[in-house]
């Protein structure tokens, strides 16, 4: 039986992974933007992080970005 | 083999016979697990990690789920299993970014299910039909995505449907009209006449296995849109209709078989031997759906058989259908098999015929 992982940060966790990946500052500060709509992330509406281009990006929970993350990922799965 | 399982079982007493059927379903005990660590999680105080273990077993007990039930139905969608991972939070930023992982954020706050929503999406999105989506377009890929987590969502979380047809499917800033809401809009339809997973995507499925020597995107595209408008009015029919029951596209070939006439059932299933030899066979069709009442069931194993030789029987289902008379509308228990000729190329030419 194949597996498929989809990895998750629970809320508990989410503080220590967003300083383990070098982002909870600017998060804290605002400095952060979605990767598809650009608008401020914040601890509030922050819903995925997942690397692209060589670096890790976030994305936020309105509706259109979170097809558009599910649409990037399926892009980049294609053979 | 089952002997042996049986003497086990009377050996072993009750308490083996109900483990035994347990491990049968190992989708419903991750169920009821979720259920009592969400209890767990509702004590709070040191029962707050609870959380993690309820959201882990209720996601993927309820999408397994939901993938047994799909592969009934379409059993080449991949044996997949969603198992839900917690990163570390101390993992270095490198191992992320090398081992390309995408990091979902699941709340503990969480009253409109959003959690599960997005973890199924994403499931979805990502790995269940990934094969059948890949030569569709964008708006075609994202209708499939949606219509198939909608029907995971009905069955397994039915109360938040409603809020995210709202969210994804119509949202008000976009335009309702868009290919993907019409897509979505007639997937429903197809899906209303039973045929969405057992002809539609089974169809994607065989389009997905062949490899294309080289990509004509814009061609299959324009074929499973040719689909699409194939299987609508097909869905729709009432009793009687004789409409075209025959696709005959550049990569997907199939027929389907009503058999339900009474007056040719009574007597005898030469007629549909016939039809299925002098019009489908002969014209190279591919697949071919036999559907019958499942009553009926007999009459088209007997089908089957005169044709064993040339094609091999896929699988056989039962499933729940509503028939459409001229005067009334009734849910009949239908019974539909999948002919598969053997030995179909996989490897499609590049250039055909018609280009």
């Amino acid at each position: 039986m194949e597996k498929s992982t989809v990895t998750a940060v629970h809320d508990d966790d989410l503080i220590g992974f967003l300083k383990s990946m070098g982002l909870l500052s600017d998060v804290q500060a605002g400095r952060t933007r979605c990767r598809f709509c650009q608008g401020v992330i914040t601890l509030e509406n922050l819903n995925a992080i997942f690397p692209d281009s060589g670096t890790i990006r976030v994305s936020c929970d309105l509706p259109a970005c979170v097809k558009m993350l599910m649409h990037h990922i399926s892009t980049r799965q294609q053979p | 083999m089952s002997e042996l399982v049986k003497y086990l079982l009377l050996s072993l007493g009750p308490a083996a016979v109900i483990l035994f059927i347990l491990l049968l379903v190992p989708e419903k005990i991750e169920k009821w697990s979720a259920l009592l660590w969400k209890g767990f999680a509702g004590l709070g105080g040191i029962f707050r990690c609870a959380h993690k273990r309820y959201l882990k077993h209720d996601l993927q007990g309820r999408v397994n789920e939901f993938v047994k039930t799909l592969r009934r139905q379409v059993p080449s969608v991949g044996p997949t299993k969603l198992r839900v991972e917690w990163v570390d939070p101390s993992v270095p930023r490198k191992s992320i970014i090398d081992n390309d992982t995408v990091v979902l954020r699941l709340r503990r706050d969480d009253p409109t299910e959003h959690n599960f929503v997005h973890g199924a999406y994403l499931f979805v999105s990502g790995t269940l039909l990934r094969r059948p989506k890949r030569y569709l377009s964008p708006p075609q890929k994202e209708a499939v995505d949606l219509f198939v987590c909608t029907k995971l969502l009905e069955q397994e979380k039915p109360a938040v449907v409603e809020a995210f047809l709202e969210q994804y499917l119509h949202p008000k800033t976009e335009d309702a009209k868009s290919r993907v809401s019409i897509y979505v809009d007639d997937f429903a339809i197809i899906d209303s006449g039973s045929l969405f997973f057992p002809v539609f995507v089974q169809e994607l499925e065989y389009l997905g296995d062949k490899v294309f020597g080289k990509r004509k995107d814009q061609l299959v595209i324009t074929e499973v849109n040719g689909l699409i408008d194939f299987l609508k009015p097909i869905a729709n029919r009432t009793i009687g209709d004789q409409g075209d029951l025959t696709f005959d596209g550049e990569y997907c070939r199939f027929g389907i078989v009503i058999v339900g006439k009474p007056s040719k059932l009574l007597t005898s299933v030469e007629p549909y031997v016939n039809y299925i030899r002098n019009d489908l066979v002969r014209a190279n069709t591919e697949t071919i759906y036999i559907i019958a009442r499942a009553e009926n069931a007999g009459r088209v194993e007997e089908i089957c058989g005169r044709f064993s030789d040339d094609y091999a029987c896929e699988r056989k289902v039962n499933f729940k259908k509503l028939l459409r008379y001229s005067d009334r509308k009734e849910l009949a228990l239908q019974h539909l098999v999948v002919l598969r000729k053997r030995g179909v190329s996989i490897i499609q030419p590049s250039e055909s015929g018609s280009q």
